[in-house]
């Protein structure tokens, strides 16, 4: 886990909608501001993770093409 | 915190942004009172009890009619029904406590009733005035119409929880079963007239 992240839930175990559920509890967990590192792996989470942390009101702060798979960050938006 | 099961069994709701995660646990801590299992209280039975409201206390001594079948319930089922639907609720949601309420004893539907809608039962009313008084079911109780202009006041519905759940608990609360009411207006407690719109 990066060190600017305050927790990191890896959903390559998952399918959709399970993957946005994983990271969604995950991001109510945290305050405002606070920053989400999520390990996927797939066409699917890689198009929607990101898009419905936006529509939910999040940032997407970065994104990283791994060995694992892709690594995003999200911070919590209110 | 929701178990791998929950997690699996509500992820529908998790998905709605109105519920999420810890509306769903705000749920599963909620209790609810429903008087009255007709088709409108074992519906809404039903639909509380696969939300997830984490306790339902029923009430209705009736027996289970022989001419329709209530929701939850299998075509052979006798007896009270709110002891058959009781019985049934852990089958089709194992998070939910359903029990079996003795009658004229409605704490919980007291409360949400003055929360919700600043109505408080008629039994609320006399306890809080310190007199006691024994309320039975009126021939006419009140129905919903009874209550023309008294939308939930946004103190209210925050104290409530949330707006959804404050209209749950008001089609219940205020449906054929209600008990006799009072309705409180600028503190003053008026006894609302028997029902005539039925």
């Amino acid at each position: 886990m990066s060190a600017f992240a305050a927790h990191a839930v890896d959903i390559r175990a998952y399918r959709c909608p399970m993957t946005w559920v994983r990271v969604k509890l995950a991001l109510e967990r945290l305050a405002v501001g606070e920053v989400l590192e999520v390990l996927l792996q797939g066409e699917e989470p890689e198009r929607n993770i990101p898009r419905s942390a936006v529509d939910e009101g999040h940032q997407l702060v970065g994104a990283e093409l791994t060995d694992e798979g892709v690594r995003i960050w999200l911070r919590k938006g209110c | 915190m929701l178990s791998e099961a929950q997690i699996e069994r509500y992820a529908r709701h998790i998905l709605l942004r109105e519920v999420g995660g810890l509306g769903q646990e705000r749920l599963l801590a909620a209790s609810v009172r429903i008087e009255g299992l007709g088709p409108v209280g074992s519906w809404a039975c039903t639909y509380l009890a696969l939300a997830g409201v984490g306790a339902i206390e029923l009430w209705d001594p009736r027996p289970v009619p022989a001419e329709g079948l209530l929701p939850l319930l299998p075509p052979d089922a006798t007896g009270r029904r709110d002891e058959a639907i009781a019985r049934r609720i852990p089958a089709h949601n194992p998070d939910v406590r359903a029990t079996v309420g003795a009658s004229g004893e409605a704490p919980i539907a007291d409360e949400a009733c003055l929360r919700v809608s600043g109505l408080a039962s008629a039994r609320l009313w006399a306890k809080a005035a310190g007199t006691e008084v024994a309320i039975g079911w009126s021939e006419r109780p009140p129905c919903a119409r009874c209550f023309p202009g008294v939308p939930p006041t946004p103190e209210t519905a925050a104290l409530a929880g949330s707006l959804a759940a404050s209209r749950m608990l008001g089609r219940i609360l205020f449906g054929d079963a209600a008990p006799g009411i009072v309705r409180i207006r600028d503190g003053a407690e008026e006894v609302l007239p028997p029902c005539d719109h039925r």
